[in-house]
């Protein structure tokens, strides 16, 4: 039940970051380093891309 | 008829010549929006609104169809070789697409990202095929307060449960709703906020506002960024196939990141953004080689494109089955169904299903031709980017304008054009999303009939609204999209304080 529980936090809190970095990527500007961090993107490598 | 059949008769009306010709149409110029930095599907598609207003309906509708797919497609390219995204769907391909590009393996990321996009577009198009009718079976039972609990749903998840601010998403939205009361009331036939200016008691035209708002408003938006990109396209060295190593790498991550963009694609708002960004992050949990992400691993260029590729597929399942715009693309084409005097929704598959299964089939034959567009074509596609950015600006507010004075020759149009594409500019520039105030627009008169038509069979009863189960789940899940996203934005804030504090001890 526990580990259940910990799954769908965990699944809820990537889609939340993978909606934060679209979106802000949309609006070109810069996300948040801690949801970069969560969907596994390394930050300065992101930085360097052309948004 | 089953859905394959119907499938099999829209293959026949697709392959049309005519229609071929508008499927090629559109996926050229959505490559090549696909291709340039700062103009997307949903630009192009309100560009072209107004000029098509005299064309064939099906064939229009097609090439639209074929401008989204080709923007899918086209945006990889810039991302890999240039490290600019070309649309905000390939961002996440540019991160590992450029790496590979740089160490000389340019040729396999395009490879996988056009051969994925391809997969993903044909896997996508016939779930597409095959959900539509069964939802369309579930949807013919709505009735008018089922039809507006669905319409708050789409306004919520539209303006609330996606985005960084649910007060930015909702301001736009009422302002998009405030708009579409604008002109005769359809059921007393009372003049309402025309201020006694003759021209509004028509209402505000959706496809001015589209043009306004996408085309007019981001391509100020891009012109005042003044952004200084140093243009230096990574050349293709070597052979552009993939090796045996590269298909066996790739073909997990092409089928995964198209499970994972169509639901998101289907999901209200879910854009195709988040599709790749989640389906980086699966291949980076689930790949055997963790130290070549980030350096260049061809699993975080395939399953991303994949996804924004399904994702677009996913766009259409509510479009066409409920008439429910769940992008800003959608949102426009949506526009573009109206303007021909169509409403998407489950009835469109009863009186128009030539149109309808000739649409989706069309998506088959576009993916095809993409596939061979875009490989051996890169080398054009490539000179696109030598169009001085001027021209491209200049271009976009020609056209907008002279489209929409074709449609609707009056200076009071232009008026309202220049004046909704300053507001466009404006929402961008103070982070307002755009999507709300159109869906808004569109949307909000057919939310208002269904209201006051259940109002109506109830005898003004409110309570009626959540008297019929579907209607009633359907406005819970609506309360849902609009207070968890705020509980996950609030946990989000508070998982970075505490970070931020963790640093700083």
């Amino acid at each position: 039940m526990h580990r259940a529980y910990h799954s769908l936090t965990s699944a809820l809190s990537t889609l939340r970051a993978a909606i934060a970095v679209a979106s802000a990527a949309e609006a070109h500007r810069r996300p948040a380093a801690a949801d970069l961090r969560r969907l596994g993107i390394d930050e300065t490598k992101f930085a360097a891309i052309h948004l | 008829m089953s859905a394959f059949e119907f499938l099999m008769q829209g293959l026949g009306t697709a392959a049309d010549p005519m229609m071929l010709l508008y499927a090629l149409i559109g996926v050229t110029l959505g490559t090549a929006v696909g291709v340039l930095p700062g103009i997307g599907p949903a630009l192009t598609v309100a560009l072209l609104l107004p000029v098509t207003y005299r064309l064939d309906p099906a064939g229009s509708l097609i090439m639209f169809a074929g401008i989204y797919y080709g923007g899918m497609y086209g945006g990889s390219t810039t991302s890999i070789l240039l490290n600019t995204p070309g649309e905000s769907a390939s961002i996440i391909t540019a991160l590992e697409g450029n790496k590979m590009a740089r160490k000389g393996r340019g040729g396999p990321a395009l490879a996988t990202a056009a051969i994925g996009s391809f997969i993903a577009g044909l896997i996508a198009t016939l779930l597409l095929a095959f959900l539509a009718p069964w939802i369309v079976k579930v949807a013919l039972v709505f009735g008018p307060r089922e039809y507006f609990a669905l319409m708050v749903l789409a306004f919520v998840t539209v303006s609330a449960a996606f985005g960084d601010s649910a007060l930015r998403g909702l301001t736009s939205l009422f302002l998009g709703l405030a708009l579409a009361c604008i002109g005769i009331d359809q059921l007393t036939g009372q003049a309402r906020l025309s201020f006694g200016v003759p021209e509004l008691l028509d209402g505000i035209e959706v496809t001015t506002m589209a043009v306004a708002m996408f085309a007019l408003g981001e391509a100020l938006f891009i012109a005042g960024q003044r952004l200084q990109v140093e243009d230096e396209v990574t050349a293709v060295k070597g052979s552009i196939w993939m090796s045996r190593r590269d298909w066996a790498r790739s073909w997990k991550p092409w089928l995964r990141g198209t499970f994972i963009g169509f639901p998101i694609g289907a999901m209200p708002a879910g854009g195709a953004e988040i599709g790749t960004f989640l389906s980086y992050a699966t291949e980076k949990k689930l790949t055997k080689h963790p130290e070549e992400f980030g350096n260049g691993a061809i699993e975080g260029v395939a399953g991303p494109e994949a996804a924004n590729n399904a994702s677009a597929a996913g766009t259409l399942v509510p479009l066409l089955t409920l008439g429910l715009p769940t992008s800003a693309t959608a949102a426009i084409m949506l526009a573009g169904f109206q303007q021909f005097g169509l409403q998407p929704g489950p009835l469109l598959f009863a009186t128009n299903p030539t149109l309808v299964w000739g649409l989706i089939a069309s998506l088959l034959i576009a993916n095809a031709m993409l596939l061979v567009l875009n490989l051996p074509l890169i080398g054009l596609w490539v000179k696109l980017l030598t169009v001085p950015k001027p021209w491209l600006y200049a271009g976009i507010l020609l056209f907008a304008t002279l489209g929409t004075i074709g449609a609707n020759p009056s200076a009071f149009e232009l008026g309202m054009l220049l004046g909704f594409g300053v507001l466009g500019y404006v929402m961008r520039l103070f982070g307002y999303p755009i999507a709300p105030i159109v869906v808004g627009l569109i949307l909000g008169p057919m939310a208002e009939q269904q209201l006051r038509r259940a109002l109506s069979i109830s005898q003004g009863d409110w309570t009626t609204l959540v008297q019929s189960p579907i209607a009633a789940v359907l406005l819970g899940i609506a309360a849902l999209a609009l207070i968890v996203p705020l509980i996950l934005r609030a946990r989000g804030k508070g998982e970075v304080l505490s970070q931020l504090a963790g640093e700083e001890d």
